[in-house]
């Protein structure tokens, strides 16, 4: 072969590298943007906010932990706005003047807490994590203590921060 | 990478000789721009099973869901609307490649034995490109696609025998719903890519088994030069798959793609398919009553057969063009008349002006309705949205209601009885309406009458009048310039109007004139003791529609002065112009009332 069709064969050789890989960028990499577009953003509202769980006088004084369910109105999940709405659940006990809450999520891999008025304790049903009554770890493979949401009284209403951390962390951190 | 790592690579897949086969097929004759077309189609099908794959992660196929996530695609997902719009064009982009394929296989006579089986697969290609097209079409459930697809399934429903069950299969039951889109939906991302790309996988082998067909008339001295496959034919591929790429991503970046408002079987939504179906469409215009299935059905039917049979018809060795001349002029014609059904259809669309009304009244619901989508769809879904949505329901009362009479916005009836609507409540009407009440575009046509006009009077005293009407309708924001009773009593108003709760002058009430009370008021009975007793002859809508489609009606009144076009009144501050004159109705019955 040629010198000169040696040039143009690694012409043509470039020129397919280019074309290729413009019309594969072109396509490529929005589409990758587009499959990574709901990180960062808020696709499913209720968490972060304070939320009416219920009057204060529906939790007992002696300490005893009730579970009452966390109800959001109007939440968004992607392009729906569902009417009130049910978004988890929380653990609220009462010790002197103060309201204390617990997210029912397990800190270990996200099962649901259960509380034994029998043991006077929490636990886990998946992987047999068990907590005491304010929270701490008491057996079993969680990570970390239960983990406490920030409350607040209004008006004779207990309200709370509905939050949701990351899972297997041994500090707790916003997820 | 080292050799050592390729060879051992080799050593255990052999690698090397696959891409050896793969690149080095040799050409006769030399690389060509007349190959293009068939790898073309082949990168667009990729292009779509990267796009089709990214909507699929965001895409619900469920009635109540479809519009809302497509429009989350088009409104809330990086590059969605890019990504959308590629996968439009580029679905439109396959017809043409596969046809321009196709176009070039009959020209080189590259169908002829031994290659019956890659026309045939490659007929068969054509027709699942159709259908991919087809069932897409129906995914976003808007109203382009329901009312387009709902006229093809009702197309299969025309087929003799067969006909009734195919429709109940095709739409997954006895009419549109959910199942519908479940089963489109499998179609169009499961079933369809498994066959198309099986299929692509048979075209291609048979391609490699027999390789290209050359220029019918390159002789035995110019097909001795043989170029490898690659670099150059595949350079040239890739050339055009760059063009092809960019053309869809500029395309897509321009206009996106369409995406009408949530599909409403209540409505009568002008169906129209994509317009690579045109000509199919406007096939269905020829053909009435029994005859109908000859368009529907016997025709396109025929042209596929004569398609598939043309190996078999077209028989000599021969592939110079002359002697084919018959088939390659058959194949011509219906192409041409493809093409010139396709631009009647077009014409007939662009010249109608009542399609150009409703198309206009579609882009403001499709507006509409991705404004409302903002703040989340319910869970009863779009169309649900758009249905309790009062401005767009109470538009499609006024439009059946009361532009029997009035006009709106230069529509409505060719005889209008009563007051033009455009830009009502807004300035610009109430100062018409003060300078030239009689004329036939306000009340000259009504029964109502006596009204004196204003157009003398200075201009900046005419719009201190505008400006109290306007102000009239809030009972909290004061009217701009201080007290104006007075003024009402100077230019005779309050001689014939309240302006306060009494009534029982002569002409309507104004008190808290053309807001919504006032209106729904007028909308609830016009003929009440405080409008118009005796110069009615507007309907009394509280004996025809419900309280909701009244409260509707009078959102919708209520949003008119916002959308009023700037030239709604082109008159309306030309001083020189005088009043008109009340013209003469033919049954002019009502004498004076007192």
């Amino acid at each position: 072969m040629t010198a000169m069709a040696e040039d143009r064969r690694a012409l043509l050789k470039v020129l397919t590298g280019v074309f290729g890989g413009g019309a594969a960028a072109a396509i490529g990499l929005p589409a990758l943007r587009a499959v990574t577009s709901p990180w960062g953003k808020v696709t499913v509202s209720g968490t972060g906010e304070f939320v009416s769980v219920g009057p204060l006088a529906s939790v007992p004084e002696d300490g005893t932990p009730i579970n009452v369910p966390v109800v959001i109105e109007a939440p968004r999940d992607a392009w729906t706005r569902l009417p009130a709405t049910t978004v988890g659940a929380v653990f609220l006990r009462r010790l002197g003047g103060e309201v204390l809450a617990y997210s029912t999520v397990c800190p270990h891999l996200g099962c649901g807490i259960d509380y034994q008025s029998d043991k006077r304790a929490f636990a886990c049903p998946c992987h047999e994590s068990s907590f005491d009554l304010d929270g701490r770890v008491l057996a079993g493979p969680s990570p970390r203590a239960m983990d406490a949401l920030e409350t607040r009284v209004v008006d004779g209403r207990i309200e709370v921060k509905f939050e949701k951390f990351r899972l297997g962390t041994a500090t707790k951190v916003n997820a | 990478m080292s050799n050592r790592f390729w060879d051992a690579l080799d050593e255990r897949i052999g690698h090397r000789r696959l891409l050896r086969e793969a690149l080095d097929e040799p050409i006769p004759g030399g690389a060509s721009w007349a190959y293009v077309f068939g790898s073309a189609t082949l990168i667009l099908f990729l292009v779509q099973v990267v796009t089709g794959l990214v909507l699929a992660m965001y895409y619900s196929p469920s009635a109540t869901d479809a519009w809302a996530s497509v429009a989350y695609i088009e409104r809330e997902v990086a590059f969605g609307r890019l990504i959308r719009g590629v996968h439009h064009h580029a679905a439109g982009a396959m017809v043409v490649m596969a046809v321009l394929h196709m176009l070039q296989v009959v020209w080189y006579g590259a169908y002829k034995a031994p290659r019956e089986a890659s026309w045939l697969t490659g007929l068969a290609l054509f027709g699942l490109v159709l259908a991919f097209a087809l069932t897409g079409y129906l995914l976003p459930w808007d109203q382009t696609g329901y009312w387009a697809t709902k006229v093809a399934t009702s197309i299969a429903g025309t087929v003799p025998f067969i006909g009734t069950t195919m429709q109940v299969i095709l739409q997954g039951g006895n009419d549109y719903g959910s199942l519908t889109l479940t089963r489109f939906y499998a179609l169009h991302v499961i079933a369809l890519p498994l066959i198309v790309g099986g299929l692509i996988a048979i075209h291609v082998a048979l391609f490699r088994k027999h390789g290209v067909t050359p220029h019918p008339h390159q002789t035995k001295e110019t097909l001795k030069r043989v170029d490898r496959f690659y670099p150059k034919q595949v350079a040239m591929e890739a050339a055009v798959g760059f063009l092809v790429v960019g053309f869809l991503v500029v395309v897509a970046a321009a206009i996106g793609a369409p995406l009408e408002a949530p599909a409403d079987p209540a409505s009568n939504f002008i169906a129209r398919p994509e317009w690579y179906f045109l000509s199919l469409f406007q096939l269905l215009k020829y053909f009435e009553g029994p005859l109908q299935v000859v368009g529907t059905v016997i025709l396109p039917g025929l042209v596929g057969l004569f398609m598939a049979a043309l190996p078999f018809i077209d028989r000599g060795r021969d592939r110079r063009f002359r002697p084919r001349a018959v088939w390659l002029g058959l194949v011509g014609a219906g192409l041409a008349a493809v093409v010139v059904l396709t631009l009647l259809a077009v014409a007939h669309d662009r010249d109608d002006p009542a399609i150009a009304r409703q198309r206009k009244v579609a882009a403001r619901e499709a507006a509409r309705a991705l404004t409302l989508a903002a703040a989340g769809v319910p869970p009863a879904g779009a169309t649900h949205m758009m249905a309790v949505d009062p401005l767009t329901r109470g538009e499609r009362l006024f439009r059946r209601e009361c532009m029997t009479c009035h006009v709106l916005e230069g529509e409505g009836p060719e005889a209008p009885e009563a007051p033009d609507l455009t830009g009502y409540g807004s300035k610009a009407w109430i100062r018409q309406v003060l300078r030239d009440p009689d004329s036939p575009r306000l009340y000259g046509l009504t029964a109502i009458e006596g009204m004196k006009s204003y157009a003398e009077l200075p201009d900046a005293v005419l719009g201190r009048l505008v400006d109290i009407v306007y102000g009239l309708r809030s009972a909290t924001r004061p009217i701009e310039g201080g007290p104006y009773e007075d003024l009402l009593s100077e230019h005779e108003c309050s001689d014939c109007h309240e302006f306060d709760e009494t009534f029982g002058l002569n002409g309507p009430a104004l008190h808290r004139y053309l807001s919504r009370t006032w209106i729904r008021s007028m909308v609830d009975n016009p003929a009440a003791e405080f409008l118009y007793p005796d110069h009615n002859d507007m309907p009394i809508y509280e004996d025809r529609i419900s309280a909701e489609d009244r409260a509707a009606v009078v959102e919708f009144l209520m949003s008119l002065e916002a959308r009023g076009s700037p030239n709604a009144w082109p008159f309306v501050d030309d001083p020189g112009r005088v009043p008109t004159p009340r013209p003469v109705r033919p049954d002019d019955p009502e004498p004076e009332s007192e």
